[in-house]
């Protein structure tokens, strides 16, 4: 298993079979990388994956 | 700054998509009135604005559609948005043609008698259609499931609308096979509003996985 660590959200979803959402430390979301993408579970983990902030 | 260039697409996209669902919401209007008071100018205006603008706006907004995918590379609910819009105003089209459709008929039927108790249900079964449209599109556009069950529950009401009028004009034609020509023509429209009733509901089922990241069927 490797783990790597990214801003570049294309990257993340293309290479990963998971992904976790890391803000300020903290883990706020992880889950298959299909269910980060298409459909989030937390409003920040959303915000963040499609631009609203960075 | 690149998620304010997308915001104002996905704006432009809802103005196409309020704009095109309110000119099929008019045209359904205008052929069903067309078809009761046998307007032919009316009639021919309802196909024009079929062709030379509902038709136009189709294709803008799905060019729309895939220029954001390709320049913007959404995701999450923002790609549920847009991947459902090309669905959405696919759907919103087919009601157009419908309604085209029903004021094509219109020439055919210009020296029939009217049937008034079966052309009062067909007024019922568009007014019904038009609320179902216009429901399931704000519901889609401002991602809300206010009226997905009120759009289930009018879909109902279309279907068995359609189905009290297919005894009685059986009826009709059996008792004066001079009434052939009104009798199907009527049958037909009933059935076109019949579909756009399907269409409608499709629009509110496409509207619950837009929202809730899952196929929810109603």
């Amino acid at each position: 298993m490797q783990v790597i660590v990214t801003h570049n959200m294309q990257q993340a979803a293309r290479v990963s079979d998971y992904t976790g959402f890391m803000y300020l430390g903290k883990l706020i979301e992880f889950g298959k990388t299909k269910q980060i993408f298409e459909n989030p579970h937390d409003k920040l983990t959303e915000n963040y994956i499609t631009g609203r902030f960075g | 700054m690149a998620r304010s260039k997308f915001d104002r697409e996905l704006k432009h996209l809802k103005t196409d998509l309020r704009l095109m669902s309110k000119l099929v919401q008019k045209n359904l209007g205008d052929a069903t009135d067309a078809l009761r008071r046998r307007d032919i100018k009316l009639s021919s205006e309802v196909i024009k604005k079929d062709n030379e603008e509902i038709d136009i706006l189709y294709r803008e907004v799905e060019e729309r559609c895939i220029l954001c995918i390709a320049l913007h590379q959404p995701v999450a609910g923002d790609l549920r948005f847009i991947s459902t819009a090309m669905s959405v105003v696919s759907n919103l089209e087919r009601i157009g043609d419908y309604a085209k459709d029903i004021a094509m008929i219109v020439p055919y039927i210009k020296r029939e008698p009217p049937l008034d108790d079966i052309e009062e249900t067909l007024r019922e079964m568009s007014d019904t259609c038009i609320l179902m449209t216009k429901h399931a599109m704000n519901s889609f556009i401002n991602k809300n499931k206010n009226y997905v069950e009120s759009v289930g529950v009018d879909e109902d009401k279309v279907d068995s609308l359609y189905g009290s009028i297919f005894p009685k004009l059986k009826e009709r034609m059996a008792a004066n096979p001079d009434n052939s020509s009104i009798v199907l023509n009527l049958l037909l429209a009933g059935r076109y509003f019949e579909r756009i009733g399907d269409h409608a509901l499709n629009i509110s089922k496409r509207t619950m996985f837009v929202v809730s990241g899952a196929w929810k069927y109603i």
